[in-house]
């Protein structure tokens, strides 16, 4: 009872929405932007040297 | 002249500046309310996580993607402006401070209002360079000649006239000239100071591991448009939340306004070699100079914001020049980010900041595309992550309230808070996606606004030669 209180409570506070199967599309963009910007910052980090391209400040 | 009249008007030399006060909310009473919607909120992403075992990932994500923006909220509320014992103050009282005003085409009125609220500052400056970087539409010959004659004697004026170099390099003929300044003030042409904003702005320095203090911007001509008031709005709620909760972290500010920041001398002098000669793939960069000060300050201390150091900058009026703005500093931000990951530390708060931003960001690029790919499958989905999204924006700009104007009511403070939905709209399916370009074209290093008419942008070889000429300028001085 106190579990399902709090469920509607929680509805009301936040409108719910059903799943749907693009949701399955979003998650694989945020897995896939993951090792995407990994291999942004290591490459920042350690490709990078001073006079390939951008100047080290 | 008031606030909210943009640049028309004549030349008065006397003006209507706006108060503005950081507001203290009681902490108690902030976590409590706080705290509830939290809890509220996190136990519906536990709930989806729970019952939609079919999407785990994403709703795991979201989770991550929501505990981030939560501690960032909660960080944000203890923000509290920088105070100061009377023995601090004394020696702040001491303090050379100079302060550069970088003109470029900017109109006489705003300039003339600029200079007469910095020379009625509650803590004067000890020098004002005005450096007016090649303008070719405006004449300042009144403004020039009736301040030489009236500022305050305490203050050193000096004003000259260089070819147009571009911001960087106006700024750095003050940083390059002025060998006792103790704390280097940058202010745009267009940024008028509130009574106190450099009195407030000099106090974290009594922290000798204080390195850069970014002031609040606020929008001089925040009622001229619907443009300027979201701008506002987004720019309030940015300075309140992220940038706040980057103070309290540690002094981890990534963004000092370029409208009114200060710096410790000695680090802007030490560094000022690799400000003006930073280049990329082998072209000058003229971008970003508020953020590259800022990102030296990071390297040899903190970065802090200072809630009660208002500025009130002019905001663009029109579509065209919001996009332009937008894309300069979208240029910058996105050359930015990639120093903010090479030279920040990984344990520190800002650098995860970016980490995160950068995850997020190209998630939401792909997310847009997937969305436009499959719009009839992805409508009730975009639906939902804009309504859910404006809802949280919604209850994260109750920060907004943190600054207040005199020339704004309660019924005008919450017009803005109800624009919020509408700023956020406008950020998420205009602004982040220009982001894209700005990313994409950030080798383009001019400087977009304020072409009309004669003006062009510098070329690479006029910059590149600013360094070995004898520079031809105009002096005047007081």
């Amino acid at each position: 009872m106190t579990v399902r209180l709090v469920q509607v409570l929680l509805h009301i506070v936040i409108p719910g929405t059903a799943p749907t199967p693009f949701l399955s599309v979003v998650g694989d963009c945020f897995l896939w932007s993951f090792p995407a910007s990994l291999l942004i910052m290591a490459l920042v980090r350690f490709g990078w040297r001073r006079g390939k391209g951008v100047e080290d400040p | 002249m008031a606030a909210g009249q943009g640049g028309r008007g004549p030349v008065t030399h006397e003006y209507e500046i706006p108060r503005a006060t950081a507001a203290r909310p009681r902490l108690a009473l902030v976590y409590a309310g706080v705290g509830v919607v939290v809890a509220l909120a996190a136990a519906r992403h536990f709930y989806y996580i729970d019952k939609w075992p079919h999407y785990r990932l994403v709703t795991v994500i979201w989770a991550i993607a929501f505990a981030c923006t939560a501690l960032q909220w909660l960080v944000s509320w203890l923000e509290r402006p920088y105070t100061v014992t009377p023995r601090q103050q004394a020696r702040l009282d001491l303090m050379q401070v100079t302060v550069n005003i970088p003109v470029y085409n900017e109109e006489p009125v705003v300039l003339d209002r600029v200079l007469y609220a910095l020379f009625a500052q509650t803590r004067l400056p000890n020098r004002v360079d005005v450096v007016d970087d090649g303008s070719t539409q405006e004449d300042y010959s009144a403004v020039r000649d009736y301040w030489l004659a009236h500022h305050p004697p305490s203050v050193e004026l000096n004003w000259r006239r260089y070819p147009n170099v571009g911001k960087k390099r106006a700024q750095a003929r003050t940083f390059g000239s002025d060998a006792t300044a103790e704390v280097f003030v940058t202010l745009d042409s267009d940024t008028t100071l509130a009574r106190n904003a450099l009195e407030e702005g000099l106090k974290p320095f009594a922290d000798s591991t204080v390195h850069s203090v970014a002031g609040i911007e606020l929008a001089w001509n925040y009622g001229c448009s619907l443009l300027t008031r979201i701008k506002g709005v987004n720019a309030l709620i940015w300075q309140f939340t992220v940038c706040s909760a980057q103070s309290v972290a540690g002094g981890n500010v990534l963004v000092n306004r370029g409208t009114f920041a200060l710096y410790r001398a000695d680090m802007i002098r030490e560094t000022l070699a690799a400000y003006v000669g930073e280049t990329l793939f082998g072209r000058p960069v003229m971008l970003g100079d508020d953020t590259m000060l800022t990102l030296f300050a990071l390297n040899r201390g903190r970065a802090v914001q200072q809630p009660s150091a208002v500025c009130f900058a002019m905001y663009p009026e029109t579509l065209s020049h919001t996009l332009r703005q937008w894309t300069r500093w979208m240029r910058g931000t996105a050359l930015r980010t990639l120093w903010r990951l090479r030279y920040l530390s990984p344990a520190s708060w800002g650098w995860w900041y970016t980490a995160i931003t950068t995850w997020s960001y190209l998630a939401f690029v792909s997310v847009l595309a997937a969305v436009a790919v499959d719009w009839h499958e992805a409508r009730s989905f975009a639906a939902t992550a804009l309504s859910i999204s404006a809802a949280w924006m919604w209850l994260v700009a109750s920060r907004m309230f943190a600054v207040r104007r005199s020339d704004q009511r309660l019924i005008d403070r919450l017009e803005a808070f109800l624009l919020v939905p509408v700023a956020m709209v406008w950020l998420t399916l205009v602004l982040r996606p220009m982001r894209l370009w700005g990313t994409l074209t950030m080798r383009e290093q001019g400087w977009v606004t304020r072409r009309r008419g004669a003006e062009t942008r510098s070329s690479v070889a006029d910059v590149a030669a600013v360094g070995a000429e004898t520079p031809r300028w105009t002096s005047y001085e007081s």
